[in-house]
């Protein structure tokens, strides 16, 4: 049995500019001891190589430092084998990047500079290096070459297999490459979530996760290939550090806001390695929604980084929340004022939204002065 | 409540007495009495009443004591919805306080009791409705002026009196404007946007927006400067790549050895090309010799021609001259003799002249010396006359010079004599006259002269008449002066004609007169002569004989002159001796010009001949032997045909040379884009080289900057900055929103709060101001600002007349409010208006009517003539011993 950890999308140097203080460099350091991580799981696995379809790099000039240290944790793991594949962001027209990357390779690190098949002990890897960051045509005919019938064959490549455009993309990777050109197994990368294609064809996804566009934990795939011909049997292995969750929040009137978002949570043991995004929608009455923040501001600080995007969420109207601001006289006129103008259609969704922040400002510091 | 009597026992200057005030009605009661008369004691006394606790010392209280001492008692009925009832209370030696039924006597309660049932009454003490409607002596405030803590309590009270009031008629005014917490609101809200935002809602320096919104800015720059790298290096590197391909392409061999082939074949062409070029050079040059040759073949034989042709024209000419130098000579001769005929006719001309000319010369003096004779004897005679005429005038010049008296002598003596015949009458009219008158011979004589008959004689001085036969008669004329003057005068002019008539030369004056008559008589001869003469002999005697002598000398030699022709033929024969001579003599010219001309022309004609003769010899000479002529033509036709044919051959030759030539330009042009593809291959290779070293270099320090990683990071920033300024904006907007919403909703509030004040209040100051308007403050619950014709005035800027009037309005105003909420207090006035004019004293006194239809209003003053125009009731004041 040959085995290999897929994995693919490092993007080693992600700078993460939009979050404040000290994450980025949280999130950098995250990234590069993925490849630590990488290398553990490859061994409690038995894997004898690790495959990285595409996108090791951020960027296509990566800063020296960068470079260097992914090139020291991979010769650190000088009991595995590395092949990396050119991808979409370190394409073959990052000249520099492979030109420093040849100098400086260590013995155990391959590098796919052209489709020439890689052998791997047990195994022959087809890889399908991205030639351009848009390419604009399919690559992985290369993949056809003959090699060694006694050996499993592993293609790599990195690209999409689908999209959404009308009139198809020239440059898509067929979903049934892997039958086509005759390969046990067909390492993917360019998307970030885990993702099973065909039994012999998988997108690994990120090892360290990135973003908030990919449900469940970031993880890499360990294969087992039994010899030619055989069906793969695909593991996946969890790798991230850092988890990045979406939570969306649909209420309803009169729903406890606080305690659906206290559901939603992650346990406080887990939080301070969450970055979670909130988004809530529906409805909710001032009161409601100020506990809802409330709470969010409660929990707020449990995460390594905290987003709720309350925009969405509609304003029901509750006599209670104009009662709490005031029964009557001037502050409950200009309550009334806001709440109509607020729900007038007459005004632009923008006017609307102010004269909703303002209610809502009222409502907070109305209770506050109460 | 409404105050009905009014007593103060044993107060200021009613020491020892009771004063009282009876039957006050309702509406209006005037106590007008001068100063120091106690109208301020009734006011302080009646407050007291209302307001001191009966134990108190305080300085109003012992304000009321007279200076005898004693206790001090006062006591007011008042009526009440309940009834009727009389408050009374004792300060100082005595304290006692006492409320009593009017009606029945009964009392009600004592002291302590009753002063909390006079507390009730007044309820809120000086703040209270009862307070708020006592105005003192020039009080412009609205509010009681107590200081320190007591007057802070008044104020609060009366505040809170005027709340309550409000509250009943409008409602609580926290409730209308949110009160405290619609503050605190207002104010957390204006301090959140303030943190965010300018008053004109722009991001506010140094607030977090402003903050926001730069550090978008500072990005944005900063992601610009970083794209342009991440775009200069992405350049770079696809500049690198193509740089390296084509030095890679340069290198190949094959296109390196194309290259060298190339150049090779190209030389070998040029060698080729350049041996042809010289073989056609030297057919060139061979062609070049024959042509020359050619040329000199064809000269001979011209040459040839050109001497035989100017032989045969020489001797032509050579013959034609010898026939122009026998013309000439014939024409030479011709002349000659033409000229010698011209000269004899000359010569015979001249002799012909010079007779002429001798003949006419005596002609002329012949008949010049008949003339002359002629003449002489004329002017003989003439000179005969004119002499005899000359003697004539000498003899009348010399009657003249005997004759002296000329006519201004004569002058002189007739005046003379005329002198002297007036001298004489004048003398003769002085003197006495005798005439006598004889009838017989005897007569008188004077001094022996007897006088004559009937002739008057005058008598001068003494005269003695001699009267022959009787004696003589003395006659005495008297008169001696005059006489002897007249006479005197006669002498002198006696005298004077005398000495003229002396110098005449004569004796008397008829003397004179015949030698004047006979010197004119000379004057007119003398002239006569003249001017004959002058006519015979115009220039004189001299000059006609000087003629005479010279026509006698000319006539002299007319008889030699005899046989001389006639002058006047001669002189035509002559003249046209002349012409002839002259037509001969031009003649002789022209033949002699003419011979001169064909001299000249024979000369010519010689010499001409004489060249046109050497020509002939040189043509000959140049030809040479005539028996050598036909060979040498011969050869010269013979050698132009040599001479053609080798040109032909040659023309032919180089032709073939020329039509097979490569074109040099071509493989010059060949060899040198072979050699240039050569050397640009290698040139560009080095500027690949150096350009691919440059790059690298640019690369290296944007990689080692992370230029891309750094771009990704500040966008990202960039977008998080984005996102927080967008977040402010909406913040300060809903915040903005918030503040309108809230000052609007307050302003509301506060409008319909005011309403019911206002309604009593403005119609009052209607009749102070016109369009007046009154701004109240919603903490003080009082007025605030007065607003007329648009402008509005804060209350403590007005003038003190206005303020007053204003304090006092407003009073009536709340005074009018309570009453309408069921709390009927009187309006106590101490000597108010002190600020205000006549004029509006008037209408001030118009607003008080216009309440006290309702309102109890007791007014004291001590402005009796001011306040003779209230109207209402006057108070008596009645006062007893005690």
């Amino acid at each position: 049995m040959f085995r290999v950890l897929h994995t693919s999308d490092l993007h080693l140097g992600k700078p993460f500019g939009r979050f404040g203080g000290d994450l980025p460099a949280l999130l950098r350091e995250a990234r590069y001891q993925a490849l630590g991580r990488l290398a553990e799981a490859a061994r409690a696995g038995g894997a004898q190589a690790i495959v990285l379809a595409g996108d090791t790099f951020d960027a296509e000039t990566p800063a020296p430092a960068t470079l260097r240290h992914a090139l020291q944790a991979i010769a650190e793991a000088d009991d595995l084998s590395w092949v990396i594949l050119p991808g979409n962001h370190d394409s073959l027209a990052a000249s520099d990047l492979w030109r420093r990357i040849a100098a400086e390779r260590p013995a155990n690190l391959h590098v796919a500079l052209d489709p020439a098949p890689v052998a791997l002990g047990g195994a022959v890897v087809l890889p399908a290096p991205c030639t351009a960051r848009r390419p604009g045509r399919d690559l992985t005919g290369a993949l056809d070459a003959e090699t060694d019938p006694g050996l499993p064959r592993i293609g790599l490549a990195h690209g999409a297999v689908t999209d959404f455009s009308e009139e198809g993309d020239p440059a898509l990777i067929p979903p049934d490459r892997a039958e086509r050109s005759g390969l046990d197994y067909l390492a993917l990368g360019d998307w970030h979530g885990q993702m099973r294609i065909g039994p012999r064809t998988w997108y690994s996804g990120t090892p360290e996760a990135d973003s908030f566009k990919h449900d469940g934990a970031a993880a890499a795939l360990l294969v087992g290939i039994a010899g030619p011909g055989a069906v793969p049997e695909i593991t996946p292995v969890a790798t991230g550090a850092y988890d990045w969750r979406a939570v969306a929040l649909e209420l309803l009137p009169g729903e406890d806001g606080a305690a659906r978002l206290a559901a939603a949570l992650p346990p406080a043991g887990r939080r301070r390695m969450t970055l979670l995004r909130l988004r809530a929608s529906g409805r909710l009455s001032l009161a409601a929604r100020g506990a809802l923040e409330a709470a969010i501001g409660a929990a707020r600080d449990d995460f390594g980084w905290f987003e709720a995007d309350l925009s969405a969420l509609g304003l029901e109207r509750a006599v209670e929340d104009l009662d709490d601001i005031d029964r009557a006289g001037a502050l409950r006129r200009a309550a009334e004022d806001l709440w109509d103008e607020a729900g007038n259609p007459a005004l632009s969704a923008e006017d609307r939204e102010v004269a909703r922040a303002a209610l809502a400002r009222l409502y907070a510091l109305a209770t506050e002065q109460a | 409540m409404k105050l009905r009597a009014l007593a103060l026992t044993n107060v200021r200057r009613f020491a020892g007495q009771t004063a009282r005030i009876d039957d006050i009605g309702d509406g209006i009661t005037v106590l007008a009495a001068p100063n120091e008369s106690g109208k301020s004691t009734f006011f302080d006394a009646l407050h007291a009443l209302f307001f001191q606790p009966y134990g108190s010392r305080a300085r109003e209280v012992r304000a009321l004591q007279p200076h005898s001492g004693g206790a001090v008692s006062v006591a007011a009925e008042v009526e009440l919805p309940q009834g009727r009832f009389r408050l009374e209370k004792t300060w100082l030696s005595r304290k006692s306080a006492r409320v009593t039924d009017a009606a029945t006597g009964r009392v009600l309660a004592q002291d302590d009791e009753a002063e909390a049932w006079i507390g009730r009454l007044v309820e809120g003490g000086l703040g209270g409705p009862a307070g708020l409607l006592w105005v003192r002596q020039g009080v412009t405030g609205l509010d009681p002026a107590g200081q320190g803590a007591a007057g802070r309590r008044d104020w609060e009270s009366g505040l809170e009196a005027r709340r309550d009031l409000m509250s009943t008629l409008a409602g609580e005014i926290d409730m209308m404007t949110g009160g405290r917490r619609m503050d605190q609101v207002l104010a957390a809200c204006r301090d959140e946007l303030a943190e965010l935002a300018t008053a004109t809602g722009r991001p506010r320096a140094g607030g977090p927006w402003k903050a926001a919104e730069d550090e978008v800015a500072a990005l944005e720059a900063e992601r610009a400067a970083l794209a342009a790298k991440v775009d200069e290096l992405s350049g770079a590197l696809a500049e690198r790549r193509r740089a390296e391909e084509e030095r890679a392409r340069l290198d190949e061999p094959a296109e390196r050895e194309a290259r060298e082939a190339a150049l090779a074949r190209a030389r070998q062409a040029m060698k080729a090309g350049e041996a042809h070029a010289a073989r056609l050079e030297a057919a060139e040059r061979d062609l070049k010799i024959a042509a020359l040759e050619q040329e000199a073949a064809e000269d001979a034989a011209a040459a040839l021609a050109a001497r035989d042709r100017a032989l045969g024209e020489a001797r032509e000419a050579a013959e034609t001259a010898a026939a122009d130098e026998r013309a000439a000579q014939a024409r030479f001769e011709s002349a000659a003799r033409k000229d010698a005929a011209t000269a004899e006719a000359l010569a015979a001309a001249e002799a012909a002249l010079a007779r002429l000319r001798a003949e006419h010369a005596r002609a002329q003096r012949a008949a010049l010396a008949r003339a002359a004779a002629e003449r002489l004897a004329e002017m003989r005679a003439r000179l005969d006359k004119a002499e005899a005429q000359a003697r004539a005038r000498a003899a009348a010049q010399a009657q003249i010079a005997a004759a002296p008296v000329d006519a201004a002598a004569m002058a002189g003596i007739e005046a003379a004599a005329d002198t002297l015949d007036r001298a004489r009458a004048r003398r003769d009219a002085l003197a006495v006259t005798v005439t006598p008158a004889y009838s017989g011979d005897a007569r008188v004589t004077l001094d022996g002269t007897a006088l004559a008959e009937g002739a008057a004689l005058a008598l001068h001085g003494r005269a003695r008449l001699d009267l022959p036969g009787i004696g003589a008669l003395v006659i005495d004329t008297g008169g001696r002066g005059a006489e002897d003057k007249a006479a005197a005068a006669c002498e002198a002019a006696e005298a004077a004609l005398r000495g003229l008539l002396q110098t005449a030369g004569v004796a008397d004056l008829a003397g004179a007169r015949a030698a004047r008559a006979a010197r004119e008589e000379a004057e007119a001869a003398e002239k006569l002569a003249g001017a004959v003469l002058a006519s015979l002999a115009p220039e004189g005697l001299e000059a006609l004989r000087a003629e005479v002598s010279e026509l006698d000398l000319a006539a002299g030699g007319a008889e030699q002159e005899a046989d001389a022709g006639d002058p006047a033929a001669l002189a035509e024969a002559m003249a046209q001796a002349e012409t002839a001579h002259e037509a001969a003599r031009t003649a002789r010219e022209a033949a002699r010009r003419a011979l001169g001309a064909d001299e000249r022309q024979l000369a010519e004609a010689r010499t001409g001949h004489r060249l046109a003769q050497g020509r002939v010899a040189e043509a000959g000479a140049a030809l040479g032997p005539a028996d050598a002529h036909s060979d040498r033509r011969e050869a010269a036709a013979q050698r132009r045909t040599r001479a053609a044919e080798t040109l032909r051959k040659q023309t032919a030759a180089r032709d073939g040379l020329a039509a097979a030539a490569p074109d040099m330009a071509n493989l010059r042009a060949e060899l040198a884009r072979a050699e240039g593809a050569v050397a640009a291959a290698a040139a560009r290779a080095k500027t690949l080289s150096d350009k691919v070293l440059e790059l690298d270099g640019l690369i290296r320090a944007r990689a080692e900057d992370g230029v891309e990683e750094r771009l990704a990071e500040v966008s990202g920033r960039l977008d998080a900055a984005h996102d927080r300024a967008a977040r402010y904006t909406r913040e300060a907007a809903a915040l903005g929103r918030l503040e309108t919403a809230l000052t609007d909703a307050r302003r509301a509030a506060r409008d319909t709060y005011f309403e019911p004040v206002k309604r009593e209040l403005l119609p009052l100051l209607s009749l102070l101001h016109e369009a007046a308007d009154i701004r109240l403050d919603d903490a003080s619950l009082l007025p605030a600002a007065l607003t007329r014709n648009g402008q509005e005035e804060p209350l403590d800027i007005l003038s003190g007349g206005t303020a007053e009037q204003v304090a006092i309005l407003t009073r009536l105003a709340f005074a009018r409010l309570f009453d309408r909420a069921g709390q009927t207090v009187p309006v106590i006035l101490d000597d108010a208006l002190v600020h205000t004019d006549d004029d509006r004293i008037e209408r001030m006194f118009a607003a008080l009517h216009r309440v006290a239809g309702e309102q109890q209003i007791i007014v004291f003053t001590c402005r009796n003539r001011a306040f003779s125009r209230l109207g209402g009731s006057e108070a008596r004041v009645a006062v007893e011993a005690v």
